[in-house]
C-alpha cells in the first residue's frame, strides 16, 4: 500500500490527462476571447453609428430648414442626394452633403393633407451603411420628422 | 535506496531533480510563464484601445450633440444690418461663435467654441457669454477644420429671397493617453443648419 501511494505521487501526468485539461482550459478561454473581440466588434459598430447618425441628420436638418413650400414631394435615392444637385426640378433647393464613404441615403417627403390642404409634409431619411463585409447584414437608420406649414 | 519489500530499488519523492529535469521544467516554466505575460499585455493594450476609442466616441458624441443643441437655440444678431446677415455666425480658423437665446434668463448670449490644435492633439472648449469655460474634446483630435457656408437663393413667394447658412465641420478624432497606444481614428464630416436662425433670417 506503501508502494502504491508512492507510485501513485511520483507517476506523472499521462496524455489523456493533459488533453482533458487543455480541453477545458480552452472551453473556459474561448468565451473569454469572444468576449474581448464582442466589445472591440461593439465599439467599432459605435463609431459606425455616430457616422450614419450624424448623416442622417445632416440630410433632415437642411429639409426642415428649408420653406415649407420649397420642400419637394416624392422619393429621392442615393445617386440622386449629391452635393450642390437641386432637390427636384421644381425647387431651386439644393443638397448641400458631406462626403462620407461606406453610406447610401435615401430621402422620402410625403404630404399630408387635411380637409383638402396640404398642412404638413413627413420627411423620411434613410441612411445604410455599406461597407460591411459580405457575412455581415448591412445595417439601417431611419429619422422620421414632420414639417409643418406655418402660413 | 533498497526497499526491505520488494528488494528492489524504488524512487521517492526525496531522490531529487536531475539537472535535465530541471532545465526542462525551467524552459516550459519561461514558455508559459512568457505566453500568458504576452497574452496579458495584448490584452491590456487592447483595453486601453479600447477604453480610448471609446472616450473619443465619447467627446466627439458631445461636442456634436452640444454645438447641435446651441444651434437649435441660435437666433440673428439684430444688432446687425440686414445686409450682413452672413454675420450672424462668425468663423475663424479657430473659433466659432453665434448668438443663442438663454431660457435661464429670458436673454441672449454669445456662445464660442474654440479649437487649441495643440500639435496633433487639438481640443475644443465651449464658453457661454465670455464665462463658464468647459473643455469638450481634451486632446484628441489629431485635426479640425469648421467654415460657413451660406447661399440665398430666389424663389416664388418669398419676396426677398432664401437665405440659408450652414458649418461645414471636418474632423479627425484619434486618442492617445498613453504614449505609443492610440485609439481607432475615426472621420466626422457633416453640416449643421441652425433650422430656427435661417427662419429668423428670411
Amino acid at each position: 500500500m506503501n508502494n502504491f501511494l508512492r507510485y501513485i505521487s511520483c507517476r506523472g501526468v499521462t496524455l489523456v490527462e493533459i488533453l482533458v485539461a487543455v480541453a477545458l482550459l480552452s472551453t473556459v478561454m474561448i468565451p473569454v476571447l469572444f468576449s474581448f473581440t464582442a466589445g472591440s466588434r461593439g465599439l467599432a459598430m459605435s463609431a459606425e453609428d455616430l457616422t450614419v447618425h450624424t448623416a442622417a441628420i445632416e440630410l433632415l436638418e437642411q429639409v426642415m430648414a428649408a420653406p415649407f413650400d420649397l420642400v419637394p414631394t416624392g422619393t429621392f435615392t442615393n445617386d440622386g442626394i449629391r452635393d450642390g444637385q437641386p432637390l427636384s426640378p421644381t425647387t431651386p433647393l439644393r443638397y448641400r452633403i458631406s462626403d462620407v464613404p461606406g453610406i447610401e441615403r435615401r430621402l422620402e417627403i410625403a404630404e399630408i393633407s387635411k380637409n383638402g390642404r396640404i398642412c404638413m409634409k413627413k420627411v423620411t431619411v434613410t441612411v445604410t451603411l455599406t461597407s460591411g463585409d459580405a457575412t455581415t447584414p448591412s445595417r439601417s437608420f431611419t429619422l422620421k420628422c414632420l414639417l409643418a406649414r406655418e402660413n | 535506496m533498497v526497499s526491505r519489500e520488494s528488494k528492489k530499488p524504488v524512487y521517492t519523492a526525496f531522490q531529487g531533480f536531475t539537472f535535465v529535469e530541471v532545465l526542462v521544467v525551467i524552459v516550459l516554466a519561461v514558455l508559459v510563464i512568457g505566453g500568458i505575460m504576452l497574452a496579458f499585455t495584448q490584452f491590456r493594450r487592447g483595453f486601453t484601445q479600447g477604453e480610448e476609442t471609446g472616450i473619443t466616441l465619447q467627446e466627439s458624441g458631445m461636442f456634436l450633440a452640444r454645438l447641435r443643441s446651441d444651434l437649435i437655440n441660435a437666433v440673428p444678431d439684430h444688432r446687425l444690418p440686414a445686409s450682413q446677415w452672413r454675420e450672424s455666425v462668425k468663423v475663424t480658423p479657430n473659433t466659432l461663435s453665434f448668438t443663442v437665446y438663454t431660457g435661464e434668463s429670458d436673454r441672449t448670449s454669445i456662445v464660442e467654441y474654440r479649437y487649441d490644435p495643440g500639435n496633433g492633439k487639438g481640443s475644443i472648449t465651449r464658453s457661454e457669454g465670455g464665462t463658464r469655460a468647459r473643455k469638450l474634446v481634451n486632446g484628441r483630435i489629431a485635426s479640425l477644420t469648421w467654415s460657413l457656408g451660406s447661399e440665398e437663393i430666389t424663389a416664388k413667394g418669398t419676396g426677398s429671397g432664401t437665405r440659408r447658412l450652414w458649418i461645414d465641420i471636418r474632423a479627425r478624432f484619434k486618442g492617445e493617453k498613453t504614449a505609443g497606444i492610440k485609439g481607432r481614428e475615426f472621420v466626422l464630416a457633416t453640416k449643421l443648419f441652425p433650422a430656427r436662425l435661417i427662419r429668423g433670417l428670411n
